[in-house]
């Protein structure tokens, strides 16, 4: 695909706040962003892309809607040019609202975020506030890190800590003059809280304009896990001074970080919208207000893959799918441990693995090696892209096996085409394949829900629906009744058509 | 007092010792008074000297003291210099190293202030906390953090059991340790793989498919895999285990790890045969024997256990099999 010219407006009526999706990298939450931004030709749709840094993202995996009329990328560790070396003292109410906040990052209460904090002009210009010169230059920034060094930092390094703290806070100033500068809507909708929803919570204090706040993963939860596997984030503690059952001061430091931006954007949220109810618990948990929290499960364009189904055949074909990215939160290694389970018992059997491999690359490899060392190299396809339309009719079954989920939109796809699915228990897979509530659970079991890190149970699994010709068409059955009761893109517009509605008519031209 | 104080007194009381015998005092106060001075000086030398030396060319103390003292009295002049000589080498070599002792180092900076070390917890705690639910999660993500530092079978047990818990969080990073661990052994499996298709030398290629047996047998021990998975593990390395003996010849360890799979395929007969077959080719009697014991068990063969576990006195202290060499290896208990 070449790459899009950006389009330029002067004004739209809802901005997208997207941090590392659309249109750059492809999966479910930028199909998501794509199917929304299409659904309503009725309204002018801005979007404001957040990357870690430019060589990161390669070109555009989406064609632009033509309702998608700006589009403004922005890179948090870009190696922006930073501000000519500015000797200053700092402003003393400024560092004082810091050190307020710093209180409320501890006690983690509700109702007591330092005003200041939420006010653009805090970061930018403002006599009272602390600009990006003063957080860099100032002599009280120096102490007011050197203070909190000594009092809190259990790391030896004041080196290490000194630049963490500086990393960490660089892009809040980026934001904020990315908010100054972007142009008028009548609504935010931001994808997701962490850089994106604070931006969000920016802007909705700065203009008063409703802010959304869609979430399909719980971006504070995924920030935990990585920074807890993170090797680069370091812990110069000897064996000495380490408690091995303690994560270390800057794993904390990064964690509580991205949960202060995630309370942040739910403070400013008029509606936290989750795919699942529990997405919607945990958000809670993690500060968003109760009576501004609702579920809209994922829908889908059901005409697209129903004449799918008159292509499939009468008996299972043993081809099993992944579909999705080649990344470690799928565990695609898993899949490939079941097929040499299911080799034993379908001679024939074939996985096929559906999905980009080039967002982590390394990962992909040890895929491949891995299917090596299990001796199934000829039975696992790495298939790179493919339409699912070209897919669906091949294939016997859907496997997914990743170790965290939202409500994923492949499965609706692939129900509705008539394919039952084997999921690991995350996100709201359980609730795709066995229904939640009376209604729903009455339609029957459209696949299988086995344990995360279990080859054998997926194995399994798979090896009754595959050998159980009627198994399999009642788990068919199944799986499309539900895609058409449940979860229609008709159904799930509705919802989004209201929020929009009461969230732009208080703005209309 | 300094120690160059002490060599002063010390050097006064020899010049003292030297004075008497040149004083106008009667013969036998000369004498007396030489004695006195003589051995005081003695002593001080010999002392400062003891002081000098490092320890370990002076463990037993107050024989290395009585030494010097008799070298310095019963050789006035000579023994007295020779002291002073050593002295001075010491000294100056020590000076020159500049190395501190140990129990001279103080306490690095930070420790003090830093986080109060709180007492880790074994797998027995970590189980425990894992196991309840109704802990909060930093609880309970602490349990997991203290045992990923270790790994082995136990813990991947655990990690596994954390892979299916209700929490997201525990769950993840469970999976993640645990995929931590397997990443390691698969990865020099892949490594093994892909030179055993690029080398030709038999030599190289027994090593490759020694490593190769090792490690897919290493995915068995440590609990990595289950049921199906595991056989086909358990398969690999059998295959890979027989190619090297063919390849590089008999090969005691080769030998002992395919008599563990027929042990593990409860195939006894099989697994003694290999495992004695190891033994005759050189493996350590500590390294065979419980799993000879462990045939004899399955025999009901009690006398034999007892036996094998006598042949090896340091069976008794080693970690794991310790417990039971000490109750099956003492003949006492079948009486």
């Amino acid at each position: 695909m070449a790459k899009v010219k950006f389009p330029k407006a002067s004004q739209v009526d809802i901005m997208l706040l997207l941090e590392g999706t659309f249109p750059y990298v492809s999966g479910g939450v930028s199909s998501w962003v794509n199917q929304i931004v299409r659904g309503f030709p009725q309204w002018r749709f801005g979007a404001v892309f957040l990357g870690s840094q430019r060589e990161d993202y390669e070109e555009f995996k989406y064609d632009l809607p033509d309702n998608l009329v700006h589009l403004e990328e922005h890179y948090l560790h870009g190696g922006q040019p930073k501000p000519v070396v500015t000797p200053c003292q700092g402003n003393p109410e400024g560092f004082d609202a810091i050190r307020r906040l710093h209180e409320w990052f501890l006690n983690h209460q509700q109702g007591i975020l330092p005003e200041e904090m939420k006010s653009l002009a805090f970061y930018r210009d403002s006599p009272h506030g602390v600009d990006f010169i003063q957080f860099l230059h100032g002599e009280r920034s120096w102490d007011f890190i050197a203070e909190k060094y000594r009092s809190r930092c259990t790391d030896p390094s004041f080196v290490d800590y000194f630049w963490t703290v500086r990393n960490m806070h660089t892009p809040v100033w980026q934001l904020a003059e990315i908010a100054a500068n972007l142009i008028p809507a009548r609504l935010y909708h931001t994808v997701s809280t962490g850089y994106a929803g604070f931006l969000g919570a920016l802007l909705h204090h700065a203009t008063g304009r409703t802010l959304l706040l869609s979430e399909h993963g719980i971006y504070t939860k995924e920030r935990r896990i990585d920074i807890l596997h993170n090797e680069w984030i370091l812990d110069r503690r000897n064996p000495l001074q380490k408690d091995l059952t303690e994560v270390s001061y800057y794993r904390e430091l990064w964690i509580r970080f991205f949960e202060t931006l995630g309370r942040f954007c739910y403070d400013a949220a008029g509606t936290t919208i989750s795919l699942f109810e529990g997405a919607r618990q945990r958000e809670i948990a993690d500060g968003a207000p109760p009576e501004r929290t609702r579920v809209i499960p994922n829908g889908i364009d059901l005409s697209r893959f129903s004449p799918l189904r008159r292509q499939r055949p009468a008996v299972p074909p043993p081809i099993i799918a992944l579909l999705g990215r080649v990344v470690p939160i799928k565990d695609v290694k898993t899949f490939i441990r079941s097929l040499r389970i299911l080799s034993s018992h379908i001679p024939d059997v074939q996985g096929w693995i559906v999905g980009p491999t080039d967002e982590a690359p390394h990962y992909a490899e040890e895929c491949r090696r891995l299917a090596e060392s299990l001796a199934v190299a000829d039975r696992i396809f790495f298939k790179g892209f493919m339409d699912p339309r070209e897919l669906f009719p091949q294939i016997g079954l859907l496997a997914l096996t990743s170790i965290s989920e939202g409500l994923p939109l492949v499965a609706l796809e692939g129900y509705a085409a008539g394919i039952p699915l084997v999921a690991t228990d995350v996100g709201s897979c359980r609730q795709l394949v066995e229904g939640v509530g009376e209604e729903d659970e009455a339609l029957g079991h459209a696949g299988a829900v086995v344990p995360i890190n279990n080859p054998q149970a997926v194995a399994e699994a798979c090896l009754t629906l595959l050998s159980d010709q009627d198994v399999w068409q009642k788990a068919q059955a199944a799986a499309v009744a539900r895609v058409e009761r449940f979860y229609t893109q008709k159904r799930m517009f509705a919802e989004y058509r209201q929020l929009y509605e009461e969230g732009l008519a208080p703005w209309q031209a | 007092m300094s120690w160059g104080l002490l060599l002063v007194f010390a050097l006064l009381s020899q010049t003292a010792a030297v004075w008497a015998l040149f004083s106008p005092y009667p013969q036998a106060m000369q004498l007396g008074l030489f004695v006195v001075a003589h051995l005081v000086a003695s002593l001080l030398l010999s002392a400062l000297l003891l002081m000098v030396m490092p320890h370990r060319f002076a463990r037993r103390r107050t024989w290395v003291l009585l030494l010097f003292v008799s070298v310095a009295f019963f050789i006035p002049v000579l023994g007295g210099l020779g002291l002073i000589v050593d002295m001075v080498y010491f000294r100056m070599t020590r000076k020159a190293i500049k190395r501190p002792e140990f129990h001279s180092l103080k306490i690095p900076p930070f420790l003090e202030e830093g986080s109060h070390i709180a007492q880790g917890m074994g797998e027995g705690g970590a189980w425990s906390r894992l196991r309840t639910v109704d802990l909060p999660r930093p609880q309970r993500l602490k349990a997991l953090l203290a045992v990923s530092t270790t790994g082995g079978r136990k813990v991947n047990r655990l990690l596994r059991l954390a892979t299916g818990d209700t929490d997201d969080e525990i769950r993840l990073l469970a999976f993640n340790l645990f995929d931590r661990q397997e990443k390691v052994v698969t990865q020099a499996i892949s490594q093994n793989l892909g030179e055993l298709k690029k080398v030709r030398g038999s030599a190289q290629r027994a090593e490759l498919c020694r490593s190769l047996a090792l490690s897919y047998w290493e995915m068995v021990y440590n609990d990595l895999a289950q049921a199906e998975l595991q056989n086909f593990f358990v398969e690999q390395s059998l295959n890979y285990a027989s190619q090297a003996c063919e390849l590089g010849g008999d090969d005691p360890a080769m030998a002992l790890l395919i008599g563990r799979i027929h042990l593990l395929r409860g195939q006894t007969d099989q697994a003694e045969a290999m495992i004695l077959k190891a033994q005759s080719l050189g493996a350590l009697p500590a390294r065979v024997l419980p799993y000879l014991a462990e045939i004899a068990y399955t025999r009901r063969d009690f006398k034999a256990l007892t036996d094998y576990l006598q042949q090896e006195t340091s069976l008794k202290h080693k970690p794991g099999i310790g417990p039971v060499a000490q109750f099956w290896g003492v003949a006492s208990w079948q009486k």
